[in-house]
């Protein structure tokens, strides 16, 4: 048994210093609650419409800043959102995995959206590489808002026996309805409940909340069990803080009553992504 | 169809004036109060965020809006919002006279930037920020005087039709005898919206629903239903004002040109770097 926890916050436009000091106390409070593993929206330690201010907010992986984060890693796991300045010379919208007093995982965006009021790819380079973390509560997979949208990346973190989803995101309210609420959550939580079921894992989708000039983000994080139940959810707009006792022995007894995974065909599967694609495209 | 989650959308509003307020480190709002439907919404929301921390300045210009002002003043006494009350009246004559301009749409243009002088006057004085009234309809049509009533930090309503802000001002409790007035942007006697444009609200607001909001071509809006020259007349009217939309047009010369190249958002601060 471990406790997964939610962190849904409003980060300050820019503004590191004072995000990191709400980092730090939302993983102490965290602690004291006696939570695992904590999850951090997308850019929380940015904010997200950096626009022309993104190289000003990076920061590369070995920078002294992160180094309370590691400190305080020894006694909690969590992800957290930054703007990294890669060795490459590139900047990524990424998800660091900290554990046991160290940078564990860092995931990458794949997936930058830019169309719209989406400008990622405008401003960002693409991550290449969606790879599952060892931790001490199961093996985790993270994805950042967009990525975990394309079905092909979780079916990557699938492929490798992921346990746990920590999903985060900066997801713009928009399409408000009479029924529905606003579209955009509906049809988030459709995905997490199919996507949890489906492949037998735990989620935590940190949204964050709060606004960026007229832009208002959505909050409602949410976090899911193994058979796709919605067990936690997070305030519209506001900040918020979710926790919840997950056992992954249940995803021992999901395997057992219904052994989705290990009926996978991970060779005829390679062997007919070898294909796909090689029709020559019609231009 | 045109709906609204009055619910979500009044937290939203509401959120968001606190949001503004904290990041432009404003004491309080100030906002134009003309008794109409726009104005008032606006007024219900301010007063639930801000409490006394906004003020209503009614501005009324000639005789005929003796009514509107009744009505201004009712919805500030019933809200308990600060207001001041100030007659437009001999600064506009006197220039009139001066200047010879009979002119009424010149006239209410004039007045309209006269009560955005008087607005942001008291911005000043208080250490507010300008809350605009205009709704997402006026705007796309630029129905409205640039730099008049249109001058503003934000446009609270600027992203509900002026059929959802009548939806929502039922839902705000917004009084009976407001809802049933005939809109008007009170430019000279007897104006009214809908007559100027030559279209009512409901029609127009379904029009421009399926031209922005579901991005319908102006045949299918008309295979709907709706008379081709009216939906084209629409079209071409959202295009022709959308120099009222946007910041002054800059001939670029450098190698970063404001609103080109040199992307902020307003909110954003230079902070000291972290690797100091």
């Amino acid at each position: 048994m471990f406790k997964l926890g939610v962190a849904q916050i409003n980060p300050e436009l820019n503004d590191l210093k004072s995000n990191k000091e709400k980092h730090l106390s939302l993983l102490e409070r965290a602690i004291s609650e006696k939570v695992n593993v904590l999850v951090f929206p997308e850019l929380s330690l940015t904010g997200y419409y950096l626009l022309d201010g993104v190289a000003e907010a990076s920061l590369p992986l070995n920078s002294p800043f992160l180094n309370d984060f590691k400190k305080i890693s020894e006694k909690i796991s969590f992800s957290l959102g930054m703007i990294e300045k890669g060795t490459d010379y590139n900047p990524y919208i990424s998800q660091l995995f900290f554990e046991d007093g160290e940078i564990k995982g860092v995931h990458r965006k794949v997936y930058l959206p830019t169309h719209g009021i989406f400008e990622d790819l405008k401003y960002f380079a693409r991550g290449k590489k969606v790879e599952v973390i060892n931790s001490h509560h199961g093996k985790t997979g993270m994805l950042i808002c967009r990525d975990f949208m394309h079905l092909s990346l979780n079916l990557l973190l699938y492929l490798q026996g992921v346990n746990v989803l920590l999903l985060s995101s900066a997801i713009p309210v928009r399409g408000l309805d009479k029924e529905k609420g606003f579209s955009v959550k509906e049809s988030v939580e459709y995905l997490l409940r199919s996507l949890a079921n489906y492949l037998n894992v735990y989620i935590a989708f940190s949204s964050r909340g709060g606004f960026e000039e007229g832009i208002a983000f959505m909050g409602s994080s949410l976090i899911l069990n193994n058979y796709g139940y919605i067990v936690r959810e997070g305030v519209f707009l506001e900040e918020d803080f979710l926790t919840y006792p997950v056992n992954l022995e249940e995803i021992y007894k999901k395997n057992i009553t219904f052994p989705l995974l290990r009926g996978e065909d991970l060779l005829m599967i390679k062997e007919n992504m070898r294909f796909i694609g090689n029709d020559k495209p019609e231009l | 169809m045109i709906n609204l989650n009055c619910e979500l959308t009044k937290k939203l509003l509401i959120n968001f004036i606190l949001d503004q307020k904290q990041k432009t480190g404003a004491e309080s709002m100030v906002f134009g109060l003309s008794g109409g439907l726009d104005s008032t919404v606006t007024a219900f929301l301010l007063k639930e965020a801000l409490g006394k921390n906004v003020l209503a300045l009614i501005l009324p210009y000639g005789d005929w809006t003796k009514k509107d002002v009744e009505d201004a003043l009712m919805i500030a006494r019933e809200l308990n919002l600060n207001y001041e009350i100030y007659s437009l009246d001999q600064l506009a004559v006197q220039y009139f006279e001066d200047m010879q301009v009979g002119d009424r749409l010149r006239q209410g243009n004039f007045v309209s930037r006269l009560r955005a002088n008087v607005v942001f006057d008291f911005s000043k004085k208080l250490k507010a920020i300008v809350a605009g009234s205009s709704n997402k309809t006026e705007l796309l049509m630029g129905y409205g005087t640039w730099y008049g009533d249109l001058a503003a930090s934000f446009y609270l309503l600027g992203d509900l039709y002026k059929t959802q802000v009548r939806i929502l001002a039922k839902y705000l409790g917004v009084p009976e005898s407001i809802l049933s007035k005939t809109p008007t942007a009170g430019l000279w006697p007897g104006q009214t919206d809908e007559d100027e444009m030559g279209i009512t609200y409901e029609e127009l607001d379904k029009i421009l629903y399926l031209l922005v909001d579901k991005r319908k071509r102006v045949e299918e809006v008309v295979n709907r239903g709706f008379a081709d020259n009216k939906v084209r007349k629409v079209v071409n009217q959202v295009f022709a004002s959308a120099f009222k939309r946007k910041i002054p047009t800059i001939p670029k010369l450098s190698q970063r040109t404001i609103g080109a190249d040199f992307l902020y958002l307003k909110e954003y601060r230079l902070r000291d770097s972290e690797e100091d």
